[in-house]
């Protein structure tokens, strides 16, 4: 392992206090390697910080779990039967949530818990996943988001393979080519459009994409944020008025007259209704969530 | 605006194709799920989270899944609006103790609100026939008076108005026919139909006038005129009420030789104790259907049944307020001031007050009230303990105690009798006094005994030690509560 700069007097005894708090001894993880997993963390996260910065980062850390994780990647006993002690059926029962079905469910908590436990090696060394986790959130919601992070990967490679034979059924080589654009999309339209998404904040960019483009529901919208749903409602609906008032601004500061732009609009919702469909299937990556209830 | 909104969509999928492709690791996707980022590191994640979907589908996936919605909704309970809110178990608890209440009022309040009128006409008017029978010309000048005072009814004025001869031969008319019929109606039990029991209710009613002067006013102040010797009234009277021993003793004794005669075959009252009970008017008419009245009816006849033998045989509360329940029946205390006070408590059964009393004459009173159904009064004085023996009579209960120690408390209930005294001495009594035993509290107790408290079993005696001696089992064994 490597190790960074010796770390001051009072740092050490805060490490001491901190490694003391991770409860790390218990599955067998020494205090020497437990600092080296908190330089580790420091120089990922927080690199140029002093050393009080690092103990207050470190101090917002999930310790213990940190503790455990790495533990299990040292390959400590004990530690790895607290972790399937706590983590074995939950694991399982995240990947369900996820896939929707307990084969693949099954399939992927697997897959992880091989990665986990670290089939691959490097440098003659087995190579755990666990080493990544680096305590920022709760080890449960790290495995979580690994396994989402496994299943989007999975599915994405998945989907570049398609059978011919499906193919064939679906009648592709009775298609017609796919007509392109018939009335192009006023280039004042969509710069003015650009300007208003592009003095947007990134949360309410945020908010726009899950609703427009993820067709996430607002309650799933105001949990990924953080708020209530009614909060997304009434943020939606202003942020619309807003775009539309600056939209109508930037079309009349580009030489339309107020009719003009309200035609501009209107002319553009029937192309743009084909438009966007089309480039939804081709150009959003969530577009997968449409399709994998039938995979 | 759907038109924007296609427009948006538009644009954003434009610009998401441009994203970058460093993506946050999975410790900050997880800490920006968990929102427990710092404000920085949040904003550079959501600006990234706004180009990137896979990032976003990453994110959505890692939420974790909400608690089952639909099992939340089936346990929680539906509101409750309005008036049906009363049925809630808080409110529902709190709507049952009030309506309980509500109940326990109407109960307690009903016969009083009913007796007022007939006990006041009662207790006045019944003092007139008395004096009658007296003979008193003073004292029956001082009846009209009175009852003109309270009295409105025209003929109950107009029959007090006659001379005093006619009135005494009437009323001799009227009680030497009634009486025997009276009597004959007592010894036989078997009450009478409703329809005969109507038929003679003048009859009984006549011979009741003399001999119970309770229910004979009764009728007097219900019916609102003065009932004929020779029943010949055309008034609606009530239903006559069944004559009672009590009663009929009263009456006998002081129209006869003014001693208890024949009294041992006059059966018991109904249980044995209670002689007020037996003095008691038939109940108004019933309110058919009307629970409360029925409810009302069977607690003042529950409270009859359960009159202390201690209250006096004849007394003018309880007969004024008669079977509706009304304060002076269970009252314990006796009105002094009261002209028509009758009492055989030595307090009252004293000549001075019942030459007071407007009621009774002292010749009438004299036997009837020593019989055995005048109570015991007990009394500490002096340091003996006496109990009375008839009006202004008393005697040494215990003179055994002289010398020993002095009494200074005594609780009766009955002939269930407590004297205690100094050195914690205390002596019970079963038969009223007949025979005695000492008492032993036990060798701590100390000091006299000031207080004797408590049922047939559970007895409770204090000590001018503050010391409190409890017993359970009717004095067997004494436990110290305090000290």
């Amino acid at each position: 392992m490597s190790s960074g700069p010796r770390p001051a007097e009072g740092t050490v005894l805060s490490i001491r206090v901190l490694f003391e708090k991770s409860g790390g001894e218990r599955y067998g993880l020494t205090l020497q390697a437990f600092e080296v997993v908190l330089e580790q963390v420091a120089c990922k996260y927080v690199p140029q910080a002093a050393s009080q910065q690092k103990l207050e980062f470190w101090r917002d850390l999930k310790l213990e779990e940190l503790a455990l994780a790495r533990a299990c990647a040292a390959g400590h006993e004990a530690a790895w039967q607290a972790f399937l002690i706590r983590f074995r059926e939950k694991l399982y029962d995240i990947a369900r949530g996820i896939t929707k079905e307990d084969s693949s469910a099954r399939d992927l908590a697997d897959s992880l818990y091989a990665d986990l436990y670290g089939t691959s090696e490097r440098d003659g060394r087995r190579v755990s996943r666990l080493n990544f986790y680096m305590g920022r959130g709760s080890l449960e919601g790290w495995l979580r988001t690994v396994l989402a992070q496994e299943f989007v990967n999975r599915y994405r490679k998945q989907k570049r393979l398609v059978s011919l034979e499906e193919q064939a059924e679906d009648g592709v080589q009775f298609s017609a080519a796919p007509a392109g654009p018939t009335s192009p999309l006023d280039s004042r339209l969509g710069a003015a459009l650009d300007e208003a998404l592009g003095q947007l904040a990134g949360e309410d960019r945020l908010v726009l994409a899950s609703y427009y483009l993820d067709n996430r529901t607002l309650t799933e919208i105001g949990r990924m944020i953080g708020v209530h749903e009614s909060t997304i409602s009434r943020r939606l609906e202003k942020m619309l008025k807003g775009l539309r008032k600056q939209v109508m601004a930037g079309l009349v500061s580009r030489g339309m007259n107020r009719g003009q732009a309200e035609e501009a609009l209107e002319a553009d919702v029937r192309y743009l209704q084909v438009d966007v469909t089309r480039k939804l299937q081709e150009n959003r990556p969530a577009a997968f969530q449409q399709d994998k209830g039938s995979d | 605006m759907p038109e924007l909104s296609n427009l948006v969509r538009q644009r954003l999928a434009a610009t998401e194709s441009g994203a970058s492709q460093v993506h946050p690791d999975a410790d900050m996707l997880t800490a920006f799920v968990e929102h427990s980022l710092p404000a920085a590191e949040r904003q550079k994640v959501v600006t990234h989270l706004a180009v990137c979907g896979p990032c976003r589908e990453v994110v959505a996936l890692s939420q974790p899944e909400l608690p089952e919605l639909v099992t939340q909704t089936v346990i929680k309970p539906a509101p409750v609006f309005g008036w049906r809110r009363l049925f809630t178990p808080g409110f529902g608890l709190a709507a049952s103790v009030a309506a309980m209440a509500v109940i326990a009022v109407l109960v307690l309040q009903l016969p009083q609100r009913t007796a007022p009128s007939t006990a006041q006409n009662t207790q006045q008017s019944k003092v007139a026939p008395l004096q009658d029978r007296n003979s008193q010309p003073e004292e029956r000048k001082q009846v009209p008076v009175q009852s003109a005072e309270t009295q409105s009814t025209p003929a109950a004025v107009a029959g007090l108005s006659e001379p005093a001869n006619e009135r005494a031969q009437q009323r001799r008319e009227r009680t030497e026919p009634a009486g025997p019929k009276a009597i004959a109606g007592l010894v036989a039990p078997p009450p009478p139909p409703p329809s005969k029991l109507a038929a003679k209710a003048p009859v009984l009613t006549a011979a009741l006038q003399k001999k119970d002067y309770v229910n004979t006013n009764f009728f007097e102040a219900n019916s609102g005129e003065t009932i004929t010797a020779d029943g010949q009234s055309n008034n609606d009277f009530p239903a006559a009420p069944q004559p009672q021993p009590g009663v009929t003793m009263n009456g006998l004794s002081g129209r006869t030789t003014g001693k208890i005669a024949g009294f041992s075959d006059i059966p018991a009252n109904a249980d044995g104790k209670s002689n007020v009970r037996i003095l008691t008017p038939a109940p108004p008419p019933q309110h058919f259907g009307c629970t409360l009245c029925k409810m009302a009816q069977a607690t003042a006849h529950t409270l009859h049944l359960h009159v202390p033998t201690a209250v006096p045989a004849i007394r003018a509360g309880a007969l004024g307020n008669s079977a509706l329940g009304g304060p002076g029946m269970f009252s314990t205390t006796l009105e002094k001031g009261s002209p028509a006070e009758v009492s055989a408590a030595p307090e009252k059964a004293e000549g001075g007050s019942l030459a007071r009393s407007d009621a009774l004459s002292r010749g009438a009173l004299s036997s009837s009230f020593r019989s055995d159904s005048a109570p015991t009064v007990w009394k500490v004085v002096g340091g003996k303990l006496i109990k009375s023996a008839g009006p202004s009579q008393w005697e040494d209960a215990y003179p055994s105690a002289s010398g020993s120690f002095e009494f200074s408390f005594v609780n009766a209930r009955g002939n269930d009798v407590w004297a205690g005294g100094s050195h914690a001495s205390l002596i019970h009594s079963r038969d009223g006094g007949l025979t005695w035993e000492i008492v032993k509290l036990g060798d701590a107790a100390t000091g006299t005994i000031v207080n004797i408290a408590g049922s047939a079993l559970n007895v409770q005696v204090k000590t001018s030690d503050n010391q409190t001696w409890s017993s359970t089992d009717g004095g067997k064994s004494w436990t110290l509560r305090n000290e």
